[in-house]
């Protein structure tokens, strides 16, 4: 240290000049600083209730006092596989299947056009399009639609101004799908998930979407692909990762609401509905926990399926 | 030099023809023509060559034939057929993209069978072919890769493979070697010009590169705001500049304003202050008449006796050859270039009055229209 100047420029010194060295040199230390406090959140609060509910559905109630007997058994679970449950499962997962689809049809053209056309104040009016039903209260729009699709609603005015009565009364009288009216029917629920969800799909399609290059789909076409397969081949991979996870949205939101099926449709139960009345009225928490797992179980095996089948492989 | 045979060689049959193109971006007063009159002739077989300043055109012109703009005024024929307003993926030319522009979901060996598997050709003759282009370019190991997992020169091979695979009738280039290190790019300069001879397809090649141009087509193209102001052999794009633009776009040039004084088989002209100098006859000219002359600096010889006066004012050494920056009794500057060869430097020095002269083949006529 002869040197009249020092090479090296001296520390800051004090308490933070030591601590932001020392964070500096050791990343992975800071990286655990930061990520410690929300990841105890995550475990504890959230991974800890799950589990806590897990549990619950290995204990069964006793059908004589009513309690819930503290043993490990299987026994909640095979009254889940009971017909009158399977059906209800049945019927959630097939609505939101249906959700998801009709969800990502509809989306599709509204995104592509988001991505790919819009620009200044039209994408701005898009956002604003997209975002707005997620502001106001979700309780409100489904009362909303109640109006819409009842059968003194303006829906069934408009049919009847088009002289399309027939239409509309002929859907209805499809058993599983119809009944009374729309707002007392399966495709009243359906419409009412499709609208609710619809934001959700929109905005990761629309995402993804904007992350294709002109140039791929410039390319494909020079390379003889038809508009038709230029979309089966390039830009539907393409966009495929931002439409799972949009299907995700629409698909695990639908398993588990119980208000809009409750407020719009028949009287015959979802999985949502029926963990809520098994929770509450008729305290079997068991029968309810294993409820829950359903849409758990089915997500999962959606996500790995959709894996096989390369849905991320463009990310 | 006049290549003696420059047109002759030219393929008879036209791949592609370019009539009065024209295309504007906007509308009404903010109309702005990217393509103003362009008009080519580019034949079978051929490495044209598109050169310009950025902003002139270029890309413009490949996706009119490309097909992913449609011109506003003209036509564009393919092989005696207007293709102007059929849609890309109808005509038979593909393109090379500048970004590549490969699809990230599929491996290099489903991007380069991509362009016929679009045209639903058999399983076991896309395989073939992509073998075969795969093996064209020298990628096979790679065939199995994701296009995320390779270099940027492969990237580029596997562009070029893949726009090759459905066997264009013409192959669009948007400066695919842009991206590319000077010596990998040196590398794929000779590449491509083996492909083109292989395949016997013709390229459409664009660059802002004088020399990659040069050393590359057939023919060259030099575009200047949405106009080709000059077609021809790199020798004559280079030798025989018709206008000034082109003149100095491609290497260093020299400009002489003079005045003819006589014209017959070879033509007189009298530069002010400097001397007579002797050019050969190139179209209409009078005596009388204002020209431009345009000379490389190469094409200077300097000698203590030579017959015009300069004076040396900089003297700048570049290996190969040496920079002499000159002055005239008129004022002008010029340069000119002199070969290093062993034992052979002359001593002159900054400040030295020396002469130089020209060979009548050396002066090119420009049209004085600066643009
Ligand atoms: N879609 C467009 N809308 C408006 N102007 C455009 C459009 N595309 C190109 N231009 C304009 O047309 C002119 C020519 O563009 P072009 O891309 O053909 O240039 P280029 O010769 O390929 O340049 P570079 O060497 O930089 O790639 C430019 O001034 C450009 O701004
Ligand atoms: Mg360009």
């Amino acid at each position: 240290m002869t040197a009249a100047e020092p090479v090296i420029l001296p520390g800051r010194g004090g308490l933070f000049g030591t601590l932001s060295d020392v964070l500096w040199r050791n990343p992975r230390l800071t990286l655990l600083l930061m990520l410690a406090p929300p990841l105890l959140w995550l475990g504890i609060i959230y991974l800890g209730s799950l589990f806590a509910l897990l549990a619950q559905s290995f204990f069964s109630i006793d059908e004589f006092s009513g309690l819930i007997r503290y043993e490990w058994t299987l026994k909640t679970y095979a009254e889940l596989l009971r017909p009158s449950n399977l059906d209800i499962i049945v019927r959630t997962v097939t609505m939101a299947a249906a959700v998801t689809l009709a969800s990502a049809v509809v989306a599709f053209p509204i995104a592509y056009y988001a991505a790919r056309y819009a620009r200044g104040k039209w994408k701005a009016f898009f956002y604003l399009g997209a975002m707005l039903p997620l502001w106001s209260s979700y309780l409100v729009k489904i009362y909303a639609w109640k109006l819409i699709l009842a059968k003194e609603g303006i829906l069934t005015w408009i049919f009847a101004k088009l002289h399309l009565t027939p239409v509309l009364e002929a859907w209805l009288s499809i058993p599983v799908i119809g009944g009374n009216s729309l707002s007392v029917s399966y495709t009243g629920t359906f419409i009412v998930f499709v609208y609710v969800w619809l934001p959700y799909m929109i905005l990761p399609t629309q995402a993804a979407l904007e992350r294709v290059p002109d140039s791929m789909l410039e390319a494909s076409s020079d390379l003889g692909g038809s508009p038709a397969q230029t979309f089966r081949h390039v830009l539907l991979p393409l966009a495929l990762p931002g439409i799972i996870a949009g299907s995700i949205f629409t698909f695990s939101l639908t398993l588990g609401d119980y208000i809009i099926p409750q407020i719009i449709g028949s009287s015959r139960l979802f999985i949502g509905q029926a963990v809520y009345a098994h929770q509450g009225t008729a305290g079997n928490i068991p029968l309810a926990a294993a409820f829950t797992v359903v849409p758990i179980v089915i997500m999962g095996l959606y996500l790995w399926m959709a894996k096989r089948q390369g849905a991320f492989d463009a990310l | 030099m006049p290549e003696p045979g420059a047109e002759a060689t030219r393929p008879s049959k036209n791949a592609i023809e370019l009539r009065n193109v024209g295309k504007s971006f906007g509308a009404g007063a903010n109309a702005f023509f990217a393509l103003k009159d362009v008009s080519a002739n580019i034949g079978e077989n051929e490495f044209f060559t598109l050169l310009g300043p950025s902003g002139c055109g270029k890309t413009t012109l490949l996706r009119c034939i490309a097909g992913f703009e449609e011109p506003t005024r003209g036509e564009i024929l393919l092989y005696d057929q207007d293709i102007a307003s059929l849609p890309p993926y109808r005509r038979p030319v593909n393109t090379v993209f500048q970004s590549y522009a490969l699809f990230p979901h599929m491996t290099v060996g489903e991007n380069v069978g991509f362009g016929l598997q679009m045209l639903n050709r058999p399983r076991d003759e896309i395989a073939s072919t992509v073998n075969e282009m795969l093996r064209l370019v020298q990628m096979e190991e790679l065939r199995d890769r994701r296009t995320s997992e390779i270099s940027g020169g492969q990237q580029q091979r596997v562009a070029l493979a893949r726009a090759l695979a459905p066997k264009p009738k013409v192959l669009l280039l948007d400066e695919p070697l842009s991206a590319l290190d000077l010596k990998l790019r040196k590398e794929m300069q000779v590449e491509l010009k083996r492909l083109q001879t292989e395949t016997g397809i013709t390229f459409i090649f664009v660059t802002h590169d004088q020399e990659e141009a040069l050393t590359m087509s057939d023919r060259v193209a030099v575009m200047n705001k949405g106009d080709i102001l000059q077609i021809g052999s790199p020798r004559e794009i280079y030798n025989q500049p018709k206008h000034r633009f082109v003149a100095d776009f491609i290497g260093d040039i020299n400009f002489l304003d003079a005045i003819v004084t006589e014209c017959g088989v070879t033509c007189q002209a009298e530069i002010v202050d400097v001397g007579m100098v002797e050019f050969l006859r190139e179209g209409e000219i009078a005596v009388g008449q204002h020209i431009t002359l345009a000379i490389r600096p190469e094409r200077i010889t300097l000698s203590a006796q030579a017959r015009h006066p300069c004076r040396i004012e900089n003297i700048v050494y570049h290996g190969t050859d040496t920079i002499y920056h000159l002055r005239l009794p008129n004022d002008d500057r010029m340069l000119a270039r002199s070969q290093n060869s062993e034992g052979h430097a002359p001593a002159w020095q900054t400040g030295d009055d020396i002469g130089w002269a020209a060979a009548p083949d050396a002066l090119a006529v420009i049209a004085d229209n600066p643009s």
